[in-house]
């Protein structure tokens, strides 16, 4: 083993161990601020990964998509609800909670056996490393043309649905009436009648 | 081409002449030019600041920084020297560890984003396949930080202006990347090396400004408004916010955010001048000049001599964009938030897809004049 | 087998730039003196005595822009492969792109219609 693959073992050592810790700590920490922010790691690690995959402008794709733009929307979203509650405490939650991770671990174990039983077809074609963007931009107007274009339609039919579900305007019953986004107590103050005077 | 000179493969040559192997004459090659490079962004910093003070004083007709150093040009060292000493205060209320973190996440992708920056045919860290896209990825890092920063702060001030933060630099991003877009189709690849290699040739005529006109008047209001300068610093308006998301900050952390914002300038400015302004080419081709005196311009003195022209006319050109940012602020007042929304979302933003559908069509019809 | 070139260049420049704000914040914790009191570390509000916390429900607004970036980001990098391979794809390449920002700048314009622009 030279230097070079050295480094990249290391690499996807530390990168593999910081997104699954990360993804770990955004499921389990219980302050959702946390979480979201966990998540931008778990993201950048995923890409540190693309990197060693010889996937350099998947790698910077993920970052300035899941990074700078999904993972800010869920981060505005957090914050502008983000009122503290308290619950009730819920009895028996340990049921909820063993009943999840069981779940959890039974699909772990299923995907884990499908991913180690499957013979994966693994391409020997050299990677195209550097060339990458330039073919997956020939990709895209060749054999890829019509995915292409629906990607178009598809992000429309997003953004369109996401307007109106963020604007509700077709459920007009369900809007609560608008409290005050900000509200200031206002200090009870001592009517003063300093300085007026009704003399003219 | 003119290859120019290779620091890099002299470098270590001399290190095997030496009898190193090659693998640890490349290892140590490795640190230097980003050492140098982060020096490079330090001291430009300085630079920047020194320039701010002076340029502002000179526009409100005050004198300006003058005790510290000759014509107070350590001015911003002192400033930095006493940042260091503050003591650093972390709001009893505020969330420590988002607290600290916030302002690093800010200042690394700005750092890291130098990689890319090219002084000259060889003179720059690395040239990714990915070149250019790396700057797009990495900034967009940065609201990630403000929202950070504003959150933990835990103050209304600095929540407001973090949120704001973001949200100018996420409307700001599109119009940034369209009119890099742009560019990119002319040049064939997202290389910077490219990217200036292919405006050489007729001097400054070549330069994609002529070519780019919109997209690079584009490229600056959108690089502006991510800098946060004036008229685009709503995030930290002083008279709205005190100082946005920068509020709770003292000491070397709110260090951190000031060299982040004067970094990031910097950046932009060398970003706009390798982008439209020719990168490091002289404005006369330096291949004409060498043919008009009838020197090789493969002698080491020429080459020389031209790679610290370049280094030196990168420069300019960047300090030259700074001057203009700084006049600016002192020249146009604060746009209003719905204003800035409106300017990046109703204008940038379709003018940007316009310029980029308009180099595409151009390009198929004179592909000599936009890069073939 | 890793193909892609220059990228120990990008790791090396990671640590460095990552150890920017440790170094200064470390050089800065050696040297500041310890904070004041509490009084020092209440939070700023003008001088006036902090009501309530910050971290209560804002307005919804900067919902929106982000949402309809989200989609804008999206088609920005699909863009890109398309801008590098553009000298090879010619005039259909041109009108497959120009399809591709048409659909959208139909969802740009019912967005701006529908006043998810707007700041208000």
């Amino acid at each position: 083993m030279n230097l070079a693959e050295g480094v990249q073992f290391v690499s996807l050592v530390i990168l593999g161990g910081l997104m699954i810790f990360s993804a770990l700590g955004v499921v389990l920490l219980s302050n959702i601020v946390y979480s979201a922010f966990l998540l931008a790691l778990t993201f950048i690690s995923v890409s540190g990964l693309y990197i060693l995959l010889n996937a350099g402008f998947v790698a910077a794709a993920q970052v300035l998509v899941y990074v700078g733009a999904v993972n800010v929307l869920i981060l505005f979203g957090i914050m502008l609800v983000n009122k503290v509650e308290v619950f009730s405490e819920v009895k028996n939650a340990w049921v909820g909670k063993a009943a999840t991770g069981a779940v959890c671990a039974g699909l772990f174990g299923l995907i884990g056996t499908m991913v180690t039983s499957h013979p994966w077809a693994i391409s020997t074609a050299p990677a195209a490393g550097d060339k990458a963007i330039e073919v997956i931009g020939q990709h895209f107007f060749s054999d890829f043309l019509l995915p292409f274009e629906l990607a178009s339609i598809l992000l429309l039919v997003a953004l369109v649905g996401a307007i109106v579900l963020a604007r509700r305007e077709f459920l007009p019953d369900l809007v609560a009436p608008q409290q005050e986004a900000l509200t200031l107590p206002e200090r009870p103050r001592e009517l003063v009648a300093a300085g007026v005077r009704d003399e003219d | 081409m003119n290859p120019g000179i290779d620091l890099q493969g002299s470098f270590v040559r001399a290190l095997i002449d030496l009898g190193l192997p090659s693998g640890v004459a490349k290892t140590v090659w490795l640190p230097l030019p980003m050492l140098l490079m982060l020096v490079v962004a330090t001291v430009s910093i300085f630079i920047c600041v020194w320039l701010e003070r002076k340029i502002s004083a000179g526009a409100q007709q005050r004198i300006g920084p003058e005790y510290v150093g000759p014509i107070g040009a350590l001015q911003a060292v002192a400033d930095g020297v006493k940042l260091i000493f503050k003591a650093d205060i972390t709001p009893a209320k505020s969330d420590p560890w988002l607290f600290a973190i916030g302002p690093a996440i800010v200042v690394i992708p700005v750092f890291l984003s130098f990689l890319i920056v090219p002084f000259g045919q060889n003179l720059v860290i690395t040239d990714l396949g990915i070149g250019i896209f790396l700057w797009i990825a990495l900034s967009s890092i940065a609201p990630i930080g403000f929202l950070m920063a504003g959150y933990s702060s835990n103050n209304k001030y600095s929540l407001l202006g973090g949120l704001r933060a973001a949200a100018q630099s996420i409307s700001y991003e599109i119009p940034l990347a369209l009119s890099v877009l742009a560019v990119v189709l002319m040049t064939n690849g997202l290389s910077t090396i490219d990217i200036v290699n292919q405006q050489s040739g007729y001097g400054f005529l070549g330069w994609n400004i002529w070519r780019q006109p919109v997209g690079f008047v584009i490229f600056w209001i959108s690089a502006l408004a991510e800098c946060e300068r004036l008229p685009f610093d709503l995030p930290e308006a002083e008279e709205e916010l005190v100082a946005g998301y920068q509020t709770e900050y003292t000491g070397m952390k709110f260090g951190l955010f000031y060299v982040g914002s004067y970094v990031n300038l910097m950046l932009s400015a060398l970003i706009v001048s390798v982008l439209y302004l020719g990168g490091w080419s002289f404005p006369i081709p330096v291949e004409t000049i060498t043919g008009l005196l009838g020197v090789s311009e493969s002698a080491p003195v020429v080459q020389l001599l031209s790679a610290s022209l370049g280094i030196v006319m990168t420069l300019i050109k960047a300090y030259l964009l700074v001057f203009l940012t700084i006049l600016l602020r002192w020249t146009v007042p604060r746009v209003r938030i719905d204003q800035l929304l409106d300017l990046g979302w109703k204008f940038l933003l379709p003018v940007s897809l316009v310029n980029l559908l308009l180099t595409a069509g151009l390009k198929l019809t004179f592909p000599f004049a936009f890069g073939g | 087998m890793f193909v892609l070139s220059g990228y120990e260049y990008f790791l090396g420049f990671l640590i460095i730039s990552s150890l920017v704000p440790v170094v200064a914040l470390g050089a800065s914790k050696l040297l500041r003196p310890a904070s004041a009191g509490p009084a020092s570390r209440t939070t700023y509000e003008s001088g006036c005595e902090p009501i309530g916390g910050a971290w209560i429900q804002f307005n919804i607004r900067y919902y929106m822009f982000a949402l309809v970036f989200v989609i804008f980001d999206v088609e920005t990098v699909f863009l890109y492969p398309w801008a590098v391979a553009f000298h090879k794809l010619g005039l259909l390449g041109f009108v497959e792109a120009l399809i591709f920002i048409a659909i959208l700048v139909v969802g740009l314009v019912y967005a701006w219609r529908k006043g998810a622009l707007e700041w208000s």
